[in-house]
């Protein structure tokens, strides 16, 4: 059972790598397409076998942990537990839809889109499932070239600028996470722990074998929090992604939006805030005001506000849902950084219900930019009675988006709202206006598009959905239902671990509370500009 | 004799600086190479005044003058190498003007 | 080869010259005898005196390479050979006929040694020295003229590179450094017709000649103050006046290290590097930006690690760590608009000189190894790619422009790939050689207190990746203007086919199973 793991996450990469050696010819491209679909098609139904026999209390689940490099002790170690096992799960179902996809959209060097699709695949399943810093570092990495060829061959008008963008912000972000790592693993050796392993070195830290001095925990904290907040992306480091969004092709952004950002969210729960649990709580700031925590809420709220102010504005419907996107994002980060059980929870579903809904709209936005090559919404108007398939579908993934009840955007935000509220009232207050004018912004972008006059004779004769287009959409929509209507299914996997998480970092902010007076002067590098002291803060 | 040493080294450490200053002034690759010798061989002087100071009846070191002999060996060579590749640069052109060499930045 | 004979000689240490030196030093006999045999075989090959007639290229080449492979061999050999020696695999050949501090006099002090960091640096030479061969013999085809002295210089620089890793003497490196540099001046202006072979040739000549000016002038005031210039008794004259270390000895040191630093092509004495890697003909760039980086590197990494443990005085760690960080900047940030690949290489050529300066000056007992392992995944990659510019480069032309390379990736896919690959290397990119090596010399830059430089590193080559992805963009995201000059790569001779696999395979297989040199690399450790 444990191989299942290895098989779920290589198979991609090893048809990705059967491609290849594929001749690079016009009658083999149907060859192609199918060795790509069915192969991720596999993939996901391979997945779906780690369901039953999942196991929601017993934490890391199908182990399969090999010596890599035995000199630093970075060890082949991957596993799955009730987070993770949603978004692997998310991963392997989007590829096979985002996959049928392109087979309508893209018609340039199939062959290399597709292998660069399945490798794609391959590496961010190893993000979800890597337990190895140097290997989560590996995969996190590696997901990056096949998204910079993505966007930058398949990709719009200004798709160099987008995507070297991309390449560079998200760059930046994971060498510093890298220069903390190092300086991790240095720490770690020094007190004899010659380990790269996550579970091992957050269990040492939890229960205080390990202990990293108060002034390394917050500059590797922050490294850390710069890679994932970038790739959120969290306000103000958010620029990247609406570029990225609008010049990426259609399957680009699904996995964009769907599971890359995923990654950053991932990246807090399972890395930066286990490995240094005091470094959100150290109070900054001249008087101690703020903490860290604090902070990183204030922004997702700000965020939220934010990304659905811009997306009120922007006359390109994907550019709005690249911005939705970002204020979508910033509500999952406020219920991670509530601590809040509750809220985490919400959070995490919400890290799926993203993946799937924007996932939808992209798809949607990109049916429609294939009929007609342009994502105005100008250009739109009176769609509901040309297309009623598209129109239906669009509805229902436009409500769930906004978090409409009885749909999935409403769980997880509602969640996610009431868990912060306990924490800190204020923001949440904030928040829940982003919700209002995410209603807004989406119900008058709906409008403007399908209902009123067909302004645009070309939008008279357009087709409704077709067949492969119905077989890619219908999952993602029927999914919106089912979390909506049963999300038990889904919390009785995710409590367990976030309970585990959520316990972890509240012994630690209880800590921090109980010595709330001893404060640690920062000498070097920091000067009198900050001082730290390890004020529990609210909590 | 410590003078007399120490004078050399002064000296040699003159020599050195001319040398280097006039690699820095100079334009014409063949001044330039000049200079140059004149570094290396600051750097003989220097050595054979050295060994004078170290030298010790007991044990007869020459070390710093064995030193000053392959340097000289290798400055040969250099001048041997370094005039041929001169050589062939005035082959192309009548004038050889360090600045002018600048092929590349064109 | 000759001064550690001569070395010995004086010490009175006759027994040691029976055949173990030749089995230790048997990289350098090797190549020395194939020096000699293709001296000859040309010398008797002439009817008559003159340019014409000779050794044919084919014959050189192909003795040149089998000589090579045979060295390399011949390291593999010596390397096994050393662990079963009495004083233990750590110790090297000759580091126990020196004396203590204690002794009254350092004349028997050996001048030479040979232990695994020497005998690493020997392979990854012959490494240098095979895929460049291959190199050359298509890009002299494609020339009217081939001297036959280009192989006896590429063999005679190689031992210069060899003999510079195992010297322990700063006389011995000197020679060393000669021998390596005076036949590259001769090589890089191989093409007498060629003006910007030429100017190459004269730059780095006066370069190169001037930086000797300044080593031999620091090692005579050294000289003065220790009484000789070997590397133990230099660190135990620095360890006796530990606290106050005579200012002329500094300067001494000083010198020394700015010669070096001129070899190395390190900021701010680098001005040489672009204009000499940009006119050299590629293959020699090639030969120039590997080989020469890794015997000097290896050179001052042996210099740090044997001689300056004792000093105190943080000035030269601080200036050290200054000229590195000046080097990331500098060349990262000249790069990032350069046109002409060969020149955008050289660039970050400095760039790399600073990340590796990081790990020398380190000075942890494992940063000679950390720095091996950078210098091994940066050769491959930096070998390969000049390898591909030499082939891409049109007729008439020996460089390649970044917009030449218009959809290259239609045109010649497999090179294409390869040429990424190599770059991501470069960059420092997760499952190639370049991650493990970057993470080593970082992670023992930490250890040594320079987390903040680390930092700065990391932010660099963030900064790196810019220019590494200006040729994948100009491969495979821009088309081709019709009418514009670009690209028309001819068939790939099999002696590349081969070299390219070589390079970028060790660069993924290093990148994905470092395990593999790092065990053997624990035994390169050098210092106490």
């Amino acid at each position: 059972m444990s191989s299942l793991l290895l098989i779920v996450t290589f198979l991609p990469l090893l048809a990705g790598l059967a491609l290849l050696f594929v001749p690079n010819k016009e009658q083999s491209l149907p060859t192609v397409r199918a060795t790509a679909l069915w192969s991720s098609v596999v993939t996901f139904v391979l997945s779906l076998f780690l369901l039953p026999s999942f196991q929601s209390s017993s934490g890391l689940q199908f182990a399969i942990d090999v010596p890599w490099i035995p000199q630093w002790g970075v060890n082949f170690h991957i596993a799955v537990d009730g987070i993770s096992i949603w978004l692997v799960l998310l991963n392997t179902l989007l590829f096979p839809l985002a996959i049928l996809t392109s087979m309508q959209s893209v018609r340039l060097r199939e062959k290399m889109y597709y292998i660069l699709m399945l490798v794609l695949e391959a590496a961010v399943t190893g993000v979800f499932l890597a337990q190895d810093i140097v290997l989560f570092y590996v995969f996190f990495e590696a997901t990056l070239i096949p998204m910079y060829f993505l966007i930058g061959i398949w990709g719009g008008q200004k798709r160099l600028y987008a995507t070297t963008k991309f390449v560079l912000y998200t760059m930046v972000g994971s060498l510093l996470m890298l220069g903390a790592i190092i300086g991790l693993y240095v720490k770690a050796s020094a007190a004899g722990y010659n380990t790269f392993d996550i579970p091992t070195l957050t269990s040492l830290i939890g229960d205080g074998s390990l202990v990293l001095d108060q002034q390394f925990q917050f500059w590797a904290f922050l490294a850390f929090f710069l890679a994932f907040a970038i790739k959120v992306p969290l306000f103000p480091l958010h620029t990247w992604l609406p570029d990225a969004h609008t010049e990426a092709p259609t399957a680009g952004s699904i996995i964009l939006a769907g599971v890359l950002l995923k990654m950053g969210t991932y990246g807090f729960i399972r890395l930066a805030i286990p490995l240094f649990p005091d470094a959100p709580f150290m109070a900054i700031g001249p008087a101690g005001l703020a903490n860290l925590r604090s902070i990183i809420m204030a922004l997702s709220v700000i965020g939220i506000i934010y990304g659905a102010l811009v997306a009120a504005v922007q006359v390109d419907v994907k550019r709005l849902v690249a911005y939705s996107s970002v204020a979508h994002m910033g509500f999952i980060m406020l219920g991670l950084f509530s601590f809040n059980q509750i809220a985490v929870d919400g959070a995490i579903l919400q890290m799926v219900n993203h993946g799937i809904s924007t996932g939808a709209l992209f798809m949607l936005v990109g049916f429609i930019y294939e009929r007609r090559h342009t994502r105005l919404i100008d250009n739109f108007g009176g769609l509901a009675a040309v297309m009623p398939v598209y129109y239906t579908y669009f509805l229902i993934i436009m409500l769930s988006s906004v978090g409409l009840p009885a749909l999935n955007g409403f769980v997880g935000e509602f969640m996610i709202l009431l868990g912060s509220f306990q924490e800190d009232w204020l923001m949440t207050l904030i928040a829940t206006i982003g919700v209002i004018l995410a209603a807004v912004y989406l119900l008058f972008m709906f409008r403007r598009v399908f209902f009123g006059e067909v302004t645009h004779a070309e939008n008279r004769n357009l087709k409704d959905l077709n067949m492969p287009e119905l077989v890619a959409i219908t999952p993602l929509a029927v999914l919106t239902l089912v979390i909506g209507l049963f999300p038990t299914l889904f919390f009785r996997h995710i409590t367990p671990s976030s309970e585990a998480f959520v316990s972890d970092v509240l012994t630690h902010a209880d800590d921090d509370f109980e010595t709330a007076s001893t404060d640690i002067n920062v000498e070097d590098g920091l000067g009198g500009f900050v001082s730290f002291n390890t004020n529990g803060g609210d909590l | 004799m410590i003078d007399m040493v120490v004078n050399s080294v002064w000296l040699a450490g003159l020599m050195f600086a001319i040398g280097t200053l006039g690699v820095m002034i100079h334009r014409h690759p063949v001044i330039i190479f000049m200079c140059i010798e004149l570094m290396l061989n600051a750097a003989n002087l220097a050595l054979v005044a050295f060994n004078r100071h170290h030298f010790s009846p007991a044990w007869r070191t020459m070390d710093g003058q064995i030193y000053a002999f392959l340097i000289i060996v290798i400055a040969a060579a250099e001048v041997a190498v370094g005039l041929a590749i001169i050589v062939a640069l005035f082959k192309h052109r009548t004038r050889v003007d360090i600045d002018e060499i600048n092929f590349l930045k064109r | 080869m000759i001064l550690a004979l001569q070395s010995t000689l004086e010490a009175g240490h006759l027994q040691a010259l029976d055949r173990s030196l030749m089995i230790a030093l048997a990289p350098v006999v090797i190549l020395t005898i194939a020096v000699l045999v293709l001296l000859l075989v040309d010398y008797f090959g002439r009817k008559h005196p003159g340019p014409q007639g000779g050794i044919s290229l084919q014959n050189a080449s192909t003795i040149t390479i089998a000589s090579t492979v045979l060295a390399l061999l011949g390291t593999l050999g010596t390397w096994g050979w050393l662990n079963t020696l009495p004083n233990g695999p750590s110790q090297g050949l000759f580091p126990s006929m020196i004396p203590s501090a204690s002794a009254a006099r350092w004349d028997f002090a050996p001048a030479f040694v040979v232990d695994h960091f020497f005998l690493f640096v020997c392979l990854l030479v012959c490494v240098v020295v095979i895929i460049t061969s291959l190199n050359f013999i298509p890009f002299l085809q494609r020339k009217e003229r081939y001297h036959a002295e280009l192989f006896p210089l590429l063999l005679l620089s190689a031992i210069g590179m060899m003999l510079i890793t195992g010297s322990r003497d700063l006389i011995t490196t000197f020679m060393s450094l000669e021998l390596l540099s005076l036949p590259l001046y001769v090589m890089c202006g191989l093409n007498d017709k060629n003006r910007l072979n030429k100017e190459s040739s004269l730059k780095y000549f006066l370069m190169g000649a001037f930086a000797s000016g300044f080593f031999v002038f620091g090692a005579a005031l050294i000289y003065g103050m220790a009484g000789h210039l070997n590397y133990t008794v230099i660190q135990n004259m620095i360890a006796e006046t530990a606290q106050s270390v005579d200012p002329v000895m500094l300067i001494g040191i000083g010198l020394v290290g700015v010669g070096i630093a001129f070899k190395l092509g390190m900021v701010p004495f680098h001005a040489w590097v672009p204009d000499v890697y940009q006119g050299a003909p590629t293959p020699v760039t090639a030969f120039m930006a590997t080989g020469v980086k890794v015997a000097m590197f290896a050179a001052a990494t042996r210099i740090v690690l044997e001689c300056l443990p004792g000093l105190q005085a943080e000035l030269w760690r601080d200036a050290l760590v200054l000229f590195a960080c000046l080097s990331m900047l500098v060349g990262n940030l000249f790069a990032l608009h350069q046109m002409s690949a060969k020149r955008l290489l050289a660039f970050s050529a400095i760039a790399h000189t600073g990340y590796l300066a990081l790990g020398m000056v380190s000075g942890t007992p494992a940063s000679g190894s950390a720095v091996l392992f950078y210098l091994a995944g940066y050769t491959f990659a930096s070998l390969g790619a000049f390898l591909l510019i030499t082939w891409m480069a049109p007729d008439g032309q020996d460089d390649v422009f970044l917009d030449q390379m218009h959809e290259l990736w239609q045109k010649a896919p497999k090179a294409a790939i390869c040429l990424t690959i190599l770059l991501l290397s470069m960059g420092g990119f997760p499952l190639t050689a370049g991650f493990f090596g970057k993470f080593v010399v970082f992670k023992e830059a930490w250890l040594a207190g320079l987390s903040s430089i680390v930092i700065f590193a990391l932010l660099n080559s963030a900064v790196s990746f810019y220019y590494y992805l200006r040729f994948v963009i100009a491969m495979y995201m821009t088309p081709a203007v019709p009418g514009e000059a670009s690209l028309n790569p001819r068939q790939m001779p099999g002696g590349y086919v081969f070299s390219m696999v070589m390079t970028v395979g060790l660069t993924i297989i290093l990148g994905v199973l470092p395990q593999l040199l790092l065990g053997a690399l624990d035994l390169t450790n050098l210092g106490s």
